[in-house]
C-alpha cells in the first residue's frame, strides 16, 4: 500500500510538469504575436511594445516559463484586469468550486449508487425501467435547463431556497443538486451494470449458499466488488466538477473557478487563464491519485502490484 | 439413530426453465434418496440436470427463469420446497452446505478468509464476529490447513487452488451441517490435490457423520468414495443403486455405455468406446425414453412410453423398458 502511494506520487511529478508546460505554452501556441494577442484588437504599436516589455515576452521561453511558475507562487504574476496576484484571485474561487463539487459528488454518489443497486437487484422489472428511465432523462437533459426549473420551483413558487449567489449552506443546495443529478444518472448506470455483473459471480452464489440474508450479500459481498468501476466514474465526475461547472455556476451566480476562467478568456486575462488551467489539471491529477488509492482499498489484488 | 434413515429424499421433482428459445425441460421426474452418513454420487453429462437438482435442494435455483412444477424435497422428513425464505436462511449453511467447482472464483476476492468465515458463523450461531474467530480457526484446522491463524488474514488470491477449496470446505462445514452438497468439487484441481480433497470429504464423513451428495461426471471419483450412485440423463434418473450394483451389474444401457467408455488401464486400446450421438436438446426432448435415439437396446415401446424408475431388484432402481441383465420386463 505504501509502495503504491509512493509510486503513484512519483508518477504524478512528470505529469504535473507536462501540464504546467502546456498551460504556459497556451499563449505562445495561439497563432500570432503573444503581445498583440494580450493587447487585443485595435491596440496601438506602442501599447503592444509596452506589453511586450511588461510580460518579458522577448526573453527565451524557458526563462518565461520559470518566471511564470515562480510568479504564480510569489505573487508576481498578476491579473491584467485587477492587478491582483493571480493566486489571490484563483484560490478563493477554487474553494467555492470545491465546496460545490464536494456537495454535488455526495448527492451524485448517494443517489446514483443507491438507485443503481436497486435497479440491478430488480432487473427487468418496472422498478428497473423507472430508474433507468430517470437516468436517461438525467443524462439527456441540459444542465442549465434543470437548474432553471429547480430555481423556478424552489425559489420562485415555494420560496424556500435562494435562487443564487453565495452565502450559507442554503445557497449550496440548488446548484449542488443540479450538478449532482446529472452526474448521478451516469453513476446509477455504471453501478447497475457493474452490480449485474457481480451478482452473477460464483462468490455471490457461495455467499447465498451459506445462508447469509440476500440483503447482506448484496450490500456487503456484492457491493464492494461492484464499486471498483463505479469509483472510476465518480472520480472522473468529481474531476470535471472541480474543473469548474461553468453552466451551473452561471445559472446560479455561483462565484466558482469555471466562471472566472471563462470571464478571463473574454477579457484576454491570460495569466488568470493559464494559472486556472494549471490548477484544474493539478487537481485532476490529485483526484485520479485518490481514485487509484481507493481502488487499492477496495481490491486487495491491486495492493500487491 | 437408525442407520437406514433417509436424511434426504427427492420425489417426482420436475423443474423447467423459461428461456427465449422455449421451455427447457431440465428435470422431468427425479427420484432419489440419501441415507444418513452416506455419500451419494450423482453422475451425468453436462446438462443432465445434476446441478439443477443440487440448487433445487437448497432453493438457490434462480426463479425466474427456473420453475419448480412438481415434487418434494424431504430433508429429515420436512419438505424444503414448502419452506419460507427466512426458514431457508437457517437451513442453508447450518444444516445443508454447498461447495463448488471453481475454488478460484467461489470465494469473494475482496474479503479476507476471516471476514467471510466469521460472517457466516456469527450469522448462524448468533454470536459476535470476534467470538466466531476461534470457531473459524477450528474449522480450518479440521480441514488440515497448516497455520490457520495466518490463513485467516489472507485474501483468496493469496492461496493456492487446493488451499482455497479447503477454505471453501471449512466455510461449508463451519456450522456443522448434516448434509454437504459438493458440485464437482475436484474438477478444477490437480490430480494429486483432487485425491487430497476426496480423502478430506471421506474423513469428514467419518468424523462428523456428514451425509454427502457428490455431483461429478467422473466415474473414477464415484468408485473411490461413494456408497451409492444416481445416474442422470437428460433430466431423469436412469439408474440408482449401491455402488456395487451399478458397477458390477449395470441395468441401464446408458450406465453400461458410460462404464465401457472408461479406458482400461491394463490394455492397449485403439479406440475408446463412446456412446453414439449427443445429449438431446431439452427444449424438445425425444419422446418416450429420452435416451432412445442413442440406445443400442431400443424397442418400439421406448419411443412412445416414458419408462418409470422401478426397483428391479432390491435396492436397484432403473428406468428402462429393456434393461440389461434381467432381460425385458
Amino acid at each position: 500500500m505504501k509502495n503504491l502511494l509512493i509510486r503513484r506520487l512519483l508518477l504524478a511529478i512528470p505529469i504535473l510538469f507536462g501540464v504546467s508546460v502546456l498551460s504556459f505554452l497556451l499563449l505562445h501556441l495561439i497563432p500570432g504575436d503573444p503581445a498583440r494577442i494580450i493587447a487585443g484588437i485595435g491596440a496601438s504599436p506602442e501599447d503592444v511594445e509596452v506589453i511586450r516589455k511588461e510580460f518579458n515576452l522577448d526573453a527565451p521561453l524557458y526563462v518565461q516559463y520559470i518566471s511564470f511558475i515562480t510568479g504564480l507562487f510569489n505573487g508576481n504574476l498578476k491579473s491584467i484586469n485587477t492587478q491582483d496576484a493571480v493566486i489571490k484571485e484563483i484560490v478563493p474561487r477554487f474553494i467555492n468550486t470545491f465546496q460545490l463539487s464536494l456537495f454535488s459528488i455526495f448527492v451524485s454518489s448517494l443517489i446514483g449508487i443507491t438507485f443503481g443497486i436497486i435497479a440491478a437487484v430488480k432487473r427487468n422489472t418496472w422498478i428497473d425501467n423507472l430508474v433507468m428511465g430517470f437516468s436517461l432523462f438525467g443524462i439527456s437533459m441540459p444542465i442549465f435547463w434543470l437548474g432553471i426549473i429547480l430555481m423556478l420551483i424552489f425559489s420562485l413558487y415555494l420560496d424556500i431556497l435562494p435562487p443564487g449567489g453565495k452565502g450559507g449552506l442554503q445557497h449550496l443546495i440548488l446548484p449542488g443538486i443540479t450538478l449532482g443529478i446529472a452526474s448521478a444518472a451516469i453513476v446509477a448506470r455504471m453501478t447497475r451494470a457493474s452490480m449485474l455483473q457481480v451478482l452473477n459471480q460464483d462468490y455471490i452464489r457461495t455467499a447465498l449458499s451459506t445462508g447469509l440474508p440476500k440483503r447482506k450479500v448484496i450490500v456487503k459481498y456484492a457491493l464492494k466488488n461492484a464499486l471498483i468501476p463505479v469509483v472510476t466514474v465518480v472520480g472522473l465526475q468529481f474531476g470535471y466538477m472541480l474543473g469548474g461547472a461553468v453552466l451551473t455556476e452561471s445559472v446560479f451566480g455561483w462565484p466558482g473557478l469555471g466562471r472566472l476562467i471563462v470571464d478571463s478568456i473574454f477579457t484576454r486575462d491570460y495569466p488568470v487563464v493559464q494559472s486556472g488551467i494549471l490548477l484544474i489539471a493539478f487537481v485532476f491529477v490529485l483526484v485520479n491519485l485518490g481514485v487509484d488509492l481507493l481502488y487499492a482499498v477496495l481490491d486487495p489484488r491491486i495492493r500487491r502490484r | 439413530m437408525n442407520n437406514d434413515e433417509k436424511i434426504l429424499e427427492i420425489k417426482n421433482l420436475k423443474v423447467y426453465f423459461d428461456t427465449e428459445e422455449g421451455t427447457v425441460k431440465a428435470l422431468e421426474n427425479v427420484n432419489l434418496f440419501l441415507k444418513r452418513s452416506e455419500i451419494l454420487g450423482v453422475i451425468g453429462e453436462t446438462g443432465s440436470g445434476k446441478s439443477v437438482t443440487a440448487y433445487t435442494i437448497t432453493r438457490l435455483l434462480p426463479q425466474p427463469p427456473g420453475r419448480i412444477l412438481n415434487g418434494k424435497v424431504l430433508f429429515n422428513g420436512e419438505d424444503l420446497l414448502q419452506k419460507s425464505e427466512d426458514e431457508m436462511l437457517n437451513i442453508r449453511g447450518r444444516q445443508i452446505s454447498m461447495i463448488f467447482q471453481e475454488p478460484m472464483t467461489a470465494l469473494n476476492p475482496v474479503f479476507t478468509v476471516q471476514e467471510q468465515m466469521t460472517d457466516v458463523i456469527s450469522h448462524h450461531e448468533k454470536i459476535s464476529k470476534k467470538q466466531a474467530i476461534p470457531k473459524a480457526i477450528r474449522a480450518l484446522e479440521l480441514v488440515k490447513i497448516p497455520d490457520p491463524e495466518l490463513v485467516m488474514k489472507k485474501y483468496p488470491h493469496e492461496l493456492s487452488g487446493g488451499m482455497r477449496q479447503r477454505v471453501m470446505i471449512a466455510l461449508a462445514l463451519s456450522c456443522e451441517p448434516e448434509l454437504l452438497i459438493a458440485d464437482e468439487p475436484t474438477t478444477a484441481l490437480d490430480v494429486t490435490v483432487q485425491a487430497q480433497i476426496l480423502a478430506l470429504i471421506l474423513e469428514m464423513r467419518e468424523r462428523l457423520g456428514l451425509s454427502v451428495i457428490l455431483i461429478t461426471h467422473n466415474f473414477g471419483i464415484v468408485a473411490e468414495i461413494c456408497d451409492s450412485v444416481a445416474v442422470m440423463y437428460a433430466g431423469n434418473i436412469v439408474e440408482f443403486s449401491s455402488i456395487f450394483n451399478v458397477f458390477e451389474n449395470p441395468l441401464h444401457p446408458y450406465t453400461d455405455g458410460l462404464l465401457k467408455a472408461i479406458p482400461p488401464l491394463d490394455e492397449d486400446v485403439e479406440n475408446l468406446n463412446v456412446i453414439p450421438g449427443v445429449v438431446p436438446n431439452l427444449i424438445s426432448p425425444p419422446s418416450g425414453c429420452r435416451f432412445h435415439p442413442r440406445c443400442y437396446r431400443k424397442l418400439d415401446v421406448c419411443e412412445k412410453e416414458i419408462p418409470e424408475l422401478i426397483e428391479l431388484s432390491p435396492g436397484h432402481f432403473v428406468a428402462c423398458h429393456n434393461p440389461l441383465g434381467g432381460g425385458s420386463k
